[in-house]
C-alpha cells in the first residue's frame, strides 16, 4: 500500500526512423508497427505499466511485436526514443532514468537490474570461467573481496544445480541449459530488485518446464519482467 | 638563424616545458630565447614554443593586438588559424588579458574518449614568480608548490570550470618577458592564498 | 657523425608530433595518447616506442643509459645505444646515478631515480584490458567511463587458476586514482618504484602507437583485492653471490651440479656494489 512500484514505466516508446506529424500523433493508426506516411518503425509505442515488489509481469505478443525492444530499452541496451521510467531503488523513484548519464545507467545495470538473455552468448563471457562470469557482476556491484565473491558465486551455482567441480570451467563447454543456469546465477548475484527475462527458457525444456522455475530463486522483494 | 642552432633550441625548449608540465610550479628559464633573432610580435618564449610544437597537423588561435601575428605564425609553422573552440593551441598575448576568461571558457576540452584533444593555452604575462599567491597540489608536485602570475584571478575560476570533468580539460603554459616558463596541466589543483 | 641524419634521426615534423603527444600524456597521467608511429631502423616490437620518446627528449647535454632486462650489455640495449649515439653524439653510461635519460625494457633500476632524470620504458602492449576486450573501440569506451571491472576480473581468473596473484610481470596499475594502465612488462617487484617516484616516467608503444606517462609524485597503485593485497617477490633472504646484496631483484642461476645461486638482475648496480665491497676491504 505504501509500497512504491519497483519499476514505473510511462509512455515509453522506441522508434526507428525520424517520425512525422502523422505518426507522432498517438491517435493515428499505424500499418502494423510502421507509419504508412513516413515508414518509421515503432518497436514500442506508448507503453505504460507498474510492477510492485514480488510481482511478475509477463509480456506477451507476436513475434516482432516489440517485446525484445522493450526489454532492451529497460536494460539500456538500446536508447529509448521517449517516455519515462522510474525505479524506486534509484532516488526513490523521483527521476526519469532514461535521461540520466551513461555513468548512471551503467550503475543501474550493475546494482538494480538482473538480465537473462534468450541467447546465453549475449549474457555470458564464454571464455571466462563460470564463477568468473558471476564474479564480474559482483565486482561491478562493488564487491571487492575474493572470499565474498566466491561465497556468493558458490551459493548461487549450487542453487541452480551446477556442481562445484565445474565452476572453474568456461560456459562454452556446457550444454545450453547449463549455460542458461549460469546466466540465472549471474543475474541474481547482485541481488537485484528487478529481474528481466528475455525468453530465456527456449532450449531448456529439460531442466525447467517453463520460466516459473526461476521463481523459486527470487525473494518477495524482487520483481520480475518476463517475456 | 642557423638551422642547427634552432633545432637544438627547440629540443631544449621542449625539455624545459616537459619539466614544467611534469612538475607544476617549477619555473624554467628559457635562455635559448636570448639567442634567437626574430621579429615576431609576441614574446620570444612564445615564438620558441610555436616553433617547437606547431605544424600543419594542428590548429592555433591567437589573441593579439598585432594584426599580422597570425600570418607570421602560419608562415613559420604551416599551422592553420582557427576559431577558439577548434584550436589545439591558443596564444594569449600580453595586453589581451581581459579576453582570458572568455577564451578559457570557449577553448576545447576534449571528450571522455579523447581527453588529449583538450586545448593547450599559452598565456603571456609580465612576470612569473614563486611567490605564494597560488598554492598548487596534485600529480607532479611533492606536497605543495607555489606560483604567482600578475593576472586578476578571474582566469582561475574559468580554468577550474573548464577542468571540472577530468580527464577533459585544458592545459596552461605561462611565458614571461624574462624568458621564464611555467605550466599548469589540468590535473593541478589551484588554491588562492589567504 | 650525425651529418647523415638530422639530430636524433627524426625530421622536425616527426619530433613535434611526439612532443605534443608526450605533453598531453603528462597532463593526463596513465591515459594512452595516440600518435603516428614513425618508421625506424629497428623492428617493431623491439622498443621503437621507447626509442621515439628518447630521441625526441634527448639533447646534447644528456647522458644516456640503456638497459634490457637489467643488463646494459644485452644485444638489444647495445644496438639501441649505438643508434642513438650515431644520430646524436651524446655521451653514454652504465652508471644509473650518472645518467639523465634511462631507456629500459623489463626493469626499473635498483638505484632510486631523481627529479632530474627521465625513465623511458618500452611497452609491447599498452592496453591493460586487451585480453578482456579485443576491440580498440570498446576499450576506449571502457577507459572513458572508468568501466574497469574487466581488469579485476582478469586478476580474479588468475587467482582461480593459480590460487593466488601470479602475475610475474606487467601487473596492472591504477594511476592517479583514474586510469588503469600497464606498467610495461617490469616484474611486480618494480611496481612500487612507480608510486610517488621522483623521476618522470614515459612509456612508449611503437607498434600500438601509444604513449602514456606517470609524472613524479603521482599515486600508482597495483590492483588487488581487499582480502588478497598486492605483494612483491621477497628477495630479502637471497644473497647475490657476486656482490653480497639482498632485497633486490635477482636472477636465479642453476649450476651444473644442481645448486642454486642468485645474482643481481641489475648488472650495473651489482658492479657498483662489488666495487664498494672491494674498496671497503682495503
Amino acid at each position: 500500500m505504501s509500497d512504491k512500484p519497483v519499476i514505473d514505466v510511462k509512455h515509453l516508446y522506441k522508434q526507428f526512423g525520424e517520425g512525422c506529424s502523422y505518426c507522432r500523433n498517438k491517435e493515428n493508426k499505424l500499418a502494423g508497427n510502421y507509419c504508412p506516411v513516413c515508414s518509421t518503425v515503432y518497436a514500442c509505442r506508448d507503453i505504460s505499466f507498474k510492477v510492485y515488489p514480488g510481482e511478475i509481469l509477463g509480456i506477451v505478443g507476436e513475434s516482432g511485436s516489440g517485446k525484445s525492444s522493450l526489454m532492451k530499452c529497460l536494460y539500456f541496451d538500446l536508447p529509448s526514443s521517449g517516455g519515462e521510467v522510474f525505479l524506486s531503488a534509484y532516488e526513490k523513484g523521483s527521476i526519469n532514468v532514461l535521461n540520466e548519464s551513461n555513468q548512471i545507467k551503467k550503475k543501474l545495470r550493475d546494482y538494480i537490474f538482473g538480465m537473462i538473455y534468450q541467447n546465453p552468448y549475449d549474457g555470458l563471457r564464454m571464455n571466462i570461467s563460470s564463477v568468473g562470469n558471476i564474479a564480474e557482476k559482483c565486482l561491478a556491484a562493488g564487491i571487492m573481496s575474493i572470499k565474498d565473491i566466491l561465497s556468493i558465486s558458490e551459493g548461487l551455482l549450487k542453487k541452480v544445480s551446477i556442481p562445484k567441480e565445474r565452476m572453474r570451467e568456461i560456459p562454452k563447454k556446457f550444454s545450453g541449459g547449463m549455460q542458461q543456469r549460469v546466466q540465472i546465477a549471474k543475474a541474481l548475484s547482485n541481488n537485484p530488485p528487478i529481474l528481466l527475462l528475455d525468453e530465456p527458457m527456449i532450449g531448456c525444456s529439460v531442466e525447467f518446464k517453463d520460466e516459473r522455475g526461476v521463481l523459486k530463486y527470487l525473494t518477495r522483494k524482487q520483481a520480475m519482467l518476463l517475456k | 638563424m642557423k638551422d642547427n642552432i634552432l633545432i637544438m633550441s627547440m629540443q631544449k625548449v621542449f625539455r624545459k616545458l616537459l619539466k614544467s608540465m611534469s612538475q607544476p610550479g617549477v619555473i624554467s628559464c628559457v635562455g635559448e630565447a636570448e639567442n634567437i633573432d626574430y621579429n615576431f610580435n609576441c614574446l620570444p618564449v612564445s615564438m620558441l614554443l610555436m616553433s617547437a610544437l606547431l605544424d600543419a597537423e594542428v590548429k592555433f588561435y591567437v589573441e593579439s593586438n598585432e594584426n599580422d601575428l597570425k600570418e607570421q605564425i602560419s608562415r613559420l609553422t604551416y599551422s592553420t588559424y582557427e576559431k577558439i573552440s577548434e584550436a589545439d593551441y591558443i596564444f594569449v598575448c600580453m595586453d589581451n588579458h581581459e579576453q582570458l576568461r572568455r577564451i578559457i571558457s570557449e577553448a576545447k576540452r576534449g571528450t571522455l574518449s579523447d581527453p588529449h584533444e583538450g586545448a593547450t593555452i599559452i598565456i603571456e604575462v609580465e612576470n612569473i614568480s614563486s611567490d605564494e599567491t597560488l598554492i598548487l597540489t596534485g600529480p607532479g608536485i611533492k606536497e605543495k608548490a607555489y606560483l604567482s602570475v600578475p593576472l586578476s584571478s578571474s582566469w582561475i575560476e574559468a580554468r577550474n570550470d573548464a577542468n571540472k570533468e577530468f580527464p577533459m580539460g585544458v592545459d596552461i603554459i605561462f611565458a614571461d618577458r624574462n624568458n621564464n616558463m611555467a605550466a599548469l596541466p589540468r590535473t593541478t589543483k589551484i588554491e588562492r592564498r589567504n | 657523425m650525425h651529418d647523415k641524419y638530422n639530430f636524433a634521426f627524426f625530421d622536425e615534423g616527426s619530433k613535434k608530433e611526439i612532443r605534443r603527444t608526450i605533453l598531453k600524456a603528462v597532463a593526463i597521467p596513465g591515459y594512452q595518447v595516440p600518435f603516428a608511429s614513425r618508421e625506424m631502423p629497428v623492428a617493431r616490437g623491439w622498443g621503437t616506442g621507447g626509442l621515439q620518446i628518447t630521441l625526441v627528449c634527448i639533447g646534447q647535454d644528456d647522458i644516456l643509459k640503456v638497459i634490457d632486462q637489467g643488463s646494459d650489455e644485452s644485444v638489444n640495449a647495445v644496438s639501441i645505444k649505438k643508434f642513438i649515439k650515431a644520430t646524436t653524439g651524446i655521451k653514454e653510461t652504465i652508471d644509473t646515478e650518472e645518467a639523465t635519460i634511462i631507456q629500459s625494457r623489463h626493469r626499473i633500476p635498483e638505484e632510486k631515480l631523481r627529479e632530474d632524470q627521465i625513465l623511458v620504458l618500452q611497452v609491447p602492449t599498452p592496453e591493460p584490458l586487451r585480453n578482456f576486450e579485443p576491440s580498440e573501440a570498446r576499450t576506449k569506451e571502457l577507459h572513458a567511463n572508468q568501466d574497469y571491472t574487466g581488469a579485476w576480473l582478469m586478476l580474479f581468473e588468475q587467482i582461480m587458476k593459480y590460487g593466488n596473484i601470479s602475475t610475474g610481470a606487467d601487473h596492472t596499475v591504477r594511476v592517479n586514482d583514474r586510469y588503469i594502465a600497464v606498467p610495461s612488462p617490469i616484474p611486480k617487484f618494480d611496481n612500487p618504484k612507480m608510486d610517488n617516484s621522483q623521476c618522470l616516467i614515459l612509456l612508449g608503444a611503437g607498434r600500438e602507437k601509444k604513449i602514456h606517462a606517470i609524472p613524479p609524485y603521482t599515486k600508482v597503485k597495483s590492483i588487488d583485492f581487499e582480502d588478497m593485497p598486492f605483494k612483491v617477490e621477497d628477495f630479502s633472504d637471497k644473497v647475490c653471490h657476486e656482490c653480497g646484496s639482498s632485497g633486490v631483484f635477482m636472477d636465479e642461476i642453476i649450476n651444473r651440479d644442481g645448486s642454486t645461486i642468485y645474482k643481481c638482475n641489475d648488472t650495473s648496480f651489482c658492479l657498483k656494489q662489488k666495487e664498494r665491497g672491494r674498496l671497503n676491504e682495503r
